[in-house]
Parts: C-alpha cells; structure tokens; sequence
C-alpha cells in the first residue's frame, strides 16, 4: 500500500548520530536535484506533444520524431524521480504489518525495515550492475532510435540516466537501512506517534 | 524441482514478502530474479532478463499517458474545478430530497472525465462537499460515504489510470478501454443516484433530516463554471474518440489546458504547479517502477509454466464462466483489503490474462470487470485507501475512520449490483466498442 511506513524514512530521519543525519542530508539534496530535471522534463514533453499537435493541426507540419522521444523520455522521467518517490514513501507497499510491529514489537519492527531496505538495495544494485553492458553497448555502437535521414537520437544518455537513477535509489535504501540501524542501537523511542495512518490533507498515495 | 514447483515457491514466497510489508516492486523483482536463476540454473539469463525489464518495458510511447494524465488530474483538483462542477451540479439537483448527495455523485461524474485517479476525486469532494452538506444537516457518516463511493468513478470514467494500466498489462489498446469504461461509469453514477433517492426517502436517520440545498447562481454564472470543464471533457475525449489524437495526445493536450485554464483563473501560482509536477512524478515513478517489476514477473511465470497449469485447473474444476469470475472478483476484493490497486492489477494479470484469454473471455469485459472489483477494495475495511484520504483530507475528529467505513457501505454494495450487471450483461462494457 503506497502509505507512509513507520519508520526508516529519513525525511524524520534524525538520528541524532550527526555524521549519518549530514550524509543523509546532502544526499537528500541530490535526489531533490535529479527530481527537479525530471518535474522539467515531464512539462517539456507536454509542451513538446501539443507543438506537434497543433503544427499537424495547423500547418501540416509534425515534428519528427515526437513519439520516439516520449518513448525515450517516460525511461528517463521515471529513473530520475525513483530515489526521490522512495524518500517521499511513495513506493507501493503495504503497511499493515510494520504498523502492528510499530506497536507491538518496535525493535523487530526495525530490524524487518532495515532488511527490507538492504533487499531493496541488493535488487536495485543487481538493476545497476545488469544495465552497465546496455549503456557501454549504447555507447560504443553509438545506438540510436528513429530512421536514419528522418530522426534519429542516440540511446545512451538514457542508459546513463538508468544507471544514475538505479545508483541513487540503491543509496537511498542503504540511507534508509542505516538510519533503521541507528535507531535500533539508541534503542529509545523516536518521535513516532502511535495511532491510525491516515495521510494528512492534500496526500495522494499512487492510487 | 521442476520448473512449475521454483514457480509454485516464487509465487507464494512473493505473497508473504509483500503481506510482510517489503516494497512490492522489490518483491516482485527478487523473487522473479531468483525464481528465473533456480530455472534456468543461470545468473546471467536471470540479470539479462532484469535488464531487458528495467531498458524495455515501460520504453514505449503509451506509457506517455501515465504522467501526463496524472498532471492534469492534479491540476485540475488544484485548480477547484471540482467546485465548479458541484456548484452547478447543486443549482441543478440541489433542491432535491438528498440533493446535495445527488449534486455530489453527478460533480464527481463530469470531474471524473476530466482526472484519471479516484484518490484525487476523494480529496477534491471530501474539501467541497462534505461541509456543504453538513451545514445543511445530512450526517456525517452520509455524507462521506457519499464522497467515498462516488470517488471510485473517478477510475472508471474515462481517463483513468486503472484502465491505462490494465490496457498496458493485457495489450489491449488504451482507447478501447476508455471507450469501454463509459456504459459502466454511467450506469454507477445512475445507480448512485437511485440509491441516494432511496436512502433520503427510506431511511432518513441513516441520511439526517436536511434542508435543501441549491444556490442562488443564475445562467450567467453557471455558464462560466461550466463551459471550462466541458471544453476539456470535450478535448480529451473528443479527441481520442474522434480520431484525432492519440490517448498520449490527448493528454498532453488536455494537461496544458487544465494548466491554461486553472492559471487563467489564476488559481495555479507557480509554486503550486511545480509541487502537483513534483507530485506528479512520484506517482509515474511508483507506478512505473511496479510496471518494471511486473515484466520480470510475468516473464517468469511463463517461464514456470504455471499459467497453463492454472488454466488446465480451471478447465478441469468445471466451474464455468461465472464461478471462475466469482472466485477471480472475490480474490480481487481479498487482496483490495491490504493493497493498493495498481499493485493488485501488476499481481493478478499477468497470471490471469493468459487463462482469460486461453478462455476465450472477452479481454476488455474482463477488464471492466477487473477495475470495478479493485474500487471496491478502496472502500473496504480495514486498508480503504479512499477512506483514509477522506479521513486525512477531513481532519475532524468527531468523524471516525468507522464512520466513513460505514458510510461508505451502502456504496459498496451499490458497486457490488453494477459490477453482477456488468457481469451478466458484457454489453455494457463492449457496445460502444
């Protein structure tokens, strides 16, 4: 269920363990920055499709090569925003376990978090290491989509943003399973509220 | 262990992982990449395959629609177009017994044309129309059942994410199943409706004693609330219908001109457009992220084989087509109690789709089918995603989260009816077709 999970999420992630806090920090400034290229990015293909539209509708003139971009694009849109949607706890998952160990059981409860973060980022790393051949191949062969003589546009900038983002959202896990691991050895309670999930005014978990 | 047993052991391993509460895209990745290495007895297939999902399988120009749609839902909750559409809806039908719940359900139809999410109908009409129609007496319990329930047009009227995303699972064309989601999201709304009437008349302590609604706003003013929002239905719909755009088209058309209209209203500073593009990310992000999750997945399964046996069991199990869609809706709405619904269609499709279609089973009936027993799970305890948005949005206290289960009751089994007629009269979904 896309909904807040307990704990583990550093946007509350004051560990009190500075370094860590720093780090987190820093990194969050990172991920803030590749989502904003990508919240660009999606406002440019909108504009893009409606100049074709209306040249077509008007002028009779499409631009090439629109729907090889959109193509293009929704990869890199996607890569771009995953470590930020993972840190904003929008990742689909369902809560209704680590809400019942919050309660019952908090140092289970932390110790299953910071596993699954570290099999979030074991799988995104595997992502990474698995996309490395594509964009070295992309690059070398210079591969690119389209039809020669009518538009073409290279395919390696979007291997690179795949890895980027595979990169970013592994980082991001281990943030999260480290600052788990924090709480765990400071063993008090963290500002956590006990009580019922809903998400405040104007929150739209992915439906 | 032969291929169908690694499968049999993937599936459920996965079932637990995602219960247990691990990420589900993860959780579909893991146990696909392990279930393919054990197979194939190969770590290379198995990363070559987690490859090909992360390059290929979102890369195509349909998947256009995901963000662009999102966007414009957005923005056209920020930009109070739903407020608009209650305010003529109420002038119409306000006057009405249980009016103002009539007003509700007939918004939420026309807002539904215009945005592809419910959770975004939930929040818009839990800010609008809940306090209206308190402050006119109705009960609280009512009138957010009123909300809750009419939110799920929101998915089932055109556009809509749900349908995007089945079309993408099942490669059935977006367009059709736009076209398919009509019938059915009007005759929900048609259903509420006669529900609502019912209720005020029947059972008044459930409604409240209220006085009537309706506002004062003449012609003029209703013509300048409503012309905006037509013009859009009419760009969006008009244009995938008529042939003139492609749904990726119409949706980049029909977010700049949400955007066009809200600023000209000016009620889309910049500030807020960045945050709903912000917002608007994440969800294409999150969906999209399970979508490269469940191509790993579904390639697994098949490799597993387990899609032909589940077919040959049903086969066998003689249930017919009805008990096959009985059990199939029930496991839908089992799973709608602790998952979101993109997730659930991401699950059950890909070992669905190859058994509908070695069926015979009409794929876009199937899907009508599908998306209005994943609503439901919106509105039903104890993880009603719509119920805690409205709850959320609502931040009152003297409404509990019970309250709004319990209103929205009524609606589910209002859902429950249209989605049997939807069964037994496949018609429904496929005449405009």
């Amino acid at each position: 269920m896309a909904r807040r999970p307990s704990y583990g999420d550093p946007d509350d992630g004051h560990t009190g363990w500075r370094p860590l806090d720093a780090a987190a920090g820093l990194f969050a400034r990172l991920t803030d920055a590749l989502n904003a290229v990508g919240t660009v990015w999606i406002l440019a293909i909108m504009v893009l499709i409606n100049a074709d539209v209306v040249g077509r509708g008007l002028f009779g003139a499409p631009n090439a090569g629109v729907p090889e971009l959109v193509e293009l694009s929704i990869v890199g849109i996607v890569f771009l925003q995953l470590a930020s949607t993972l840190r904003a706890r929008r990742l689909a998952r369902s809560d209704m376990v680590p809400t019942l160990l919050r309660r019952r059981a908090r140092r289970l409860g932390l110790a299953l978090e910071a596993l699954f973060n570290v099999a979030g980022m074991v799988v995104v790393s595997a992502m990474f290491y698995a996309g490395l051949p594509l964009f070295v191949r992309a690059w070398e062969r210079e591969t690119f989509v389209g039809a020669i003589g009518h538009f073409t546009a290279p395919i390696w900038p979007i291997n690179l943003i795949i890895l980027i983002g595979c990169a970013a959202l592994a980082v991001q896990f281990l943030f999260n399973a480290l600052i788990c691991c924090a709480w765990l050895g400071r063993g008090a309670p963290v500002s956590i509220e006990a009580g019922g999930p809903p998400a405040p005014p104007g929150d739209r978990p992915a439906p | 262990m032969t291929n169908l047993d690694i499968g049999l052991i993937s599936l459920v391993a996965m079932v637990v992982l995602i219960y247990g509460g691990l990420y589900v895209p993860i959780a579909l990745a893991v146990t696909s990449f392990v279930g393919v290495w054990a197979m194939r007895d190969s770590a290379v297939l198995a990363s070559r395959l987690l490859a090909q999902a992360t390059t290929e399988s979102i890369s195509s120009y349909i998947f256009g629609v995901v963000p662009l749609f999102v966007l414009m839902g957005l923005v056209v909750s920020e930009g109070d177009i739903g407020r608009d559409a209650f305010d003529v809806a109420n002038r119409l039908v306000g006057k009405l017994k249980g009016g103002l719940g009539l007003a509700t359900v007939a918004a939420n139809a026309v807002f539904a044309a215009v945005t592809g999410i419910s959770i975004a109908s939930a929040a818009v009409f839990t800010r609008v129309a809940v306090p209206e129609m308190r402050r006119k007496g109705y009960r609280a319990r009512f009138a957010v059942g009123v909300v809750a329930g009419s939110s799920v047009l929101g998915m089932l009227i055109p556009p809509s994410l749900l349908l995007i995303l089945y079309a993408v699972l099942a490669e059935v064309s977006v367009g059709h199943m736009f076209i398919a989601g009509i019938l059915p999201g009007l005759l929900l709304a048609a259903a509420f409706a006669a529900g609502i009437v019912a209720m005020a008349h029947r059972a008044p302590g459930f409604v409240g004693i209220a006085q009537p609604g309706g506002s004062d706003d003449g012609a003029v003013a209703l013509i300048a609330k409503i012309v905006p929002i037509a013009v859009l239905i009419a760009l969006v719909l008009g244009g995938i219908y008529g042939g003139l755009f492609t749904p990726t088209e119409a949706a980049a058309v029909g977010a700049l001109g949400a955007i066009v209209l809200a600023g000209v209203k000016r009620r889309l500073p910049w500030r807020t457009l960045w945050k709903v593009t912000i917002e608007t990310g994440h969800i294409t992000a999150s969906v999209c992220f399970l979508i490269v999750a469940a191509t790993m997945y579904s390639r697994m399964l098949s490799m597993s084989g387990l899609p032909g046996l589940l077919t040959g069991w049903i086969i066998e199990a003689d249930l017919g087509l009805y008990g096959l869609i009985a059990l199939y809706v029930l496991l839908i709405v089992v799973l709608g109690t602790i998952l979101d619904s993109s997730s659930i269609l991401l699950i059950v499709l890909p070992l669905m789709i190859p058994v509908a279609t070695e069926l015979g089973i009409d794929l876009i009936w199937f899907g009508i089918v599908t998306v209005i027993a994943v609503e439901i799970g919106l509105l039903t305890p104890p993880l009603g995603l719509s119920v805690y948005v409205i709850k959320g949005t609502l931040n009152d206290r003297t409404v509990s989260l019970n309250d709004v289960f319990a209103g929205a009751l009524p609606f589910v089994g209002i859902m429950l009816v249209v989605l049997a007629l939807v069964i037994a009269v496949p018609g429904l979904a496929t005449a405009l077709l």
